[in-house]
């Protein structure tokens, strides 16, 4: 499903992003990327939906070799995973309900079907009603829901979350975490970058470690180690 | 294709509406340019003006003398009509300019009391000739001086007119330069301030341009409604102006008519036969620039 082969990426001769990135995740896992701060994990995810570009190495999505992607590809690649990130991205001037009606819209699906998927997806974020709110009459837990529903909107083979919890408290936290456990559950493959000891160590899925740009532990069910 | 027509209106509609505040601005920049472009024509139009009003008085009266017939002066009105400098020539019979002489001294019982004395009318006709353009006077001065006409005028100052007529026409010419410089210098600083506007709209707009990005939207996608909603702004500024300016062309042109002494300055009549036009080119050229201004800032927040 996702495949970096030796992906190196480079701010400058010495400022380093990731280094030498060998990583496979086969479709249908669920893979926490931990390590601390400024240490590749947000630079990796950046590389995952084109917003960077790697220096050196290969990176294949579903058999896609994104890694010298032209800007017109950019789209279709984005339609194609959902993101999540820590300060929820959302437009501040669409309601809850156009926001997450974007996702589908871009793709060019049709009114009557956004009518008919949006509330659903809605629902299973438990924002039901929601639909008219604005992002700044809603709690951080629920903008980072709404996230969640126009990442899921489309039905993507993968969602990367960059930091997802990051900005929530922990009843939110958890409330976010059970909604990528269920989206995997479903064989949404989910990647997803965390500092949060407690939901890596509750999640028991597998986890990937990067200290200084480079993977220094990759464990199947593992934990949180640094 | 995905950037369905009805999709990308319906998001220009909403984020006008929405950003009212930023709308409003916006509009009100791009009013006030297209303001200044109608007031720069209003100052052409009364260069224009102006030039005409003193081009209109300068004549040339050729006085003939009592004793020459009016079929006679007929005939010279004929032959100078045939000059393609001339514009209009006006005849004053003997007895018309009698009339005019005794009007303009009727508070003078001195020169009245001599006219009485001299019995008879002593004044002949006169021939009032206009020229087309100011500039043209000296063909029609030569002709004059002609043999056959020559003998027949009693009274023409020819070279004080012609003094007169080039000072007048030097004049003009420097009045339409400066008016045409300081036009183009409005203009310049008119698109510049436009060109910054919608910059300035755009930054605002560069943190929702870039999650369109990343959310998967094309960059024709997250661009058609800007320049959409561009095009908006100036049809709306555009009208207004026009609105404006008609409501006051019908208070601006009786002072003016004062100001030039003429029945008529035609302002109103020159907006309604050419409004397509002005309105026209100034929406054309503002509008192409904005669009202009809209996609180059937009370029930058498009490429991640």
């Amino acid at each position: 499903m996702i495949r970096l082969k030796n992906v190196s990426k480079l701010y400058a001769p010495d400022i380093v992003g990731v280094k030498n990135v060998n990583l496979h995740i086969r479709p249908g896992e669920f893979v926490s990327i931990v390590g601390q701060s400024g240490t590749g994990k947000t630079t990796l995810i950046k590389m995952l939906i084109a917003e960077e570009k790697p220096t050196s190495g290969s990176i294949q999505i579903g058999g896609w070799e994104i890694s010298h992607i032209g800007p017109h590809d950019i789209p279709l690649l984005r339609r194609q995973i959902g993101v999540v990130f820590q300060d929820f991205k959302l437009l501040p001037r669409k309601t809850v309900g156009e926001n997450v009606s974007f996702a589908l819209e871009v793709s060019g699906v049709s009114a009557r079907r956004i009518e008919e998927v949006v509330p659903h997806v809605l629902r299973i974020v438990n924002l039901a009603g929601t639909e008219n709110r604005y992002p700044h009459q809603l709690s951080g837990g629920q903008q980072q829901r709404v996230v969640i529903a126009r990442a899921l909107v489309h039905r993507p083979k993968i969602i990367v979350a960059d930091e997802p919890t990051g900005n929530l408290d922990s009843i939110n936290t958890r409330e976010v975490v059970e909604i990528f456990r269920k989206i995997n559950d479903f064989g949404t493959t989910v990647v997803m970058v965390t500092h949060n000891r407690e939901i890596v160590n509750l999640l028991r899925k597998r986890v990937v470690t990067i200290h200084g740009g480079e993977i220094v532990a990759d464990h199947e069910e593992g934990k949180y180690l640094i | 294709m995905l950037t369905s027509p009805s999709r990308v209106i319906k998001f220009a509609l909403k984020d006008f509406w929405r950003n009212f505040g930023l709308s409003l601005m916006t509009i009100t920049i791009l009013l006030l340019t297209y303001l200044s472009f109608n007031l720069l024509v209003l100052v052409n139009f009364f260069t224009n003006a102006a030039t005409t009003a003193v081009e209109n008085r300068v004549d040339v009266s050729v006085y003939f003398g009592p004793d020459v017939a009016d079929e006679r002066i007929m005939g010279v009105r004929g032959n100078l009509l045939s000059l393609p400098e001339v514009k209009d020539i006006d005849f004053v019979s003997r007895a018309e300019a009698l009339d005019r002489f005794r009007s303009s001294h009727a508070n003078d019982p001195a020169i009245l009391s001599a006219l009485n004395e001299v019995g008879e009318n002593p004044l002949g006709a006169v021939l009032i000739i206009k020229a087309k353009d100011a500039a043209n006077y000296g063909p029609i001065l030569t002709a004059l001086q002609g043999p056959t006409i020559k003998d027949l005028v009693a009274d023409m100052v020819i070279e004080d007119h012609r003094a007169l007529i080039d000072r007048l026409t030097a004049i003009t010419t420097r009045v339409k330069s400066l008016a045409l410089g300081v036009s183009a210098v409005f203009a310049l600083i008119s698109l510049l301030i436009v060109f910054n506007t919608i910059r300035v709209s755009i930054y605002i707009h560069r943190e929702e341009i870039a999650i369109e990005r990343l959310v998967g939207a094309s960059s024709n996608f997250v661009r058609l409604p800007f320049l959409i909603e561009t095009v908006l702004f100036n049809l709306i500024a555009c009208g207004l102006v026009a609105a404006l300016v008609f409501s006051t062309l019908g208070l601006i042109e009786p002072t003016a008519n004062n100001f030039f002494s003429v029945s008529s300055i035609g302002l109103v009549d020159y907006y309604r036969a050419n409004w397509l036009q002005i309105f026209a080119w100034q929406l054309g050229v503002v509008t192409v620039l904005s669009l202009l201004a809209a996609a180059v800032s937009m370029r930058r927040y498009l490429r991640k």
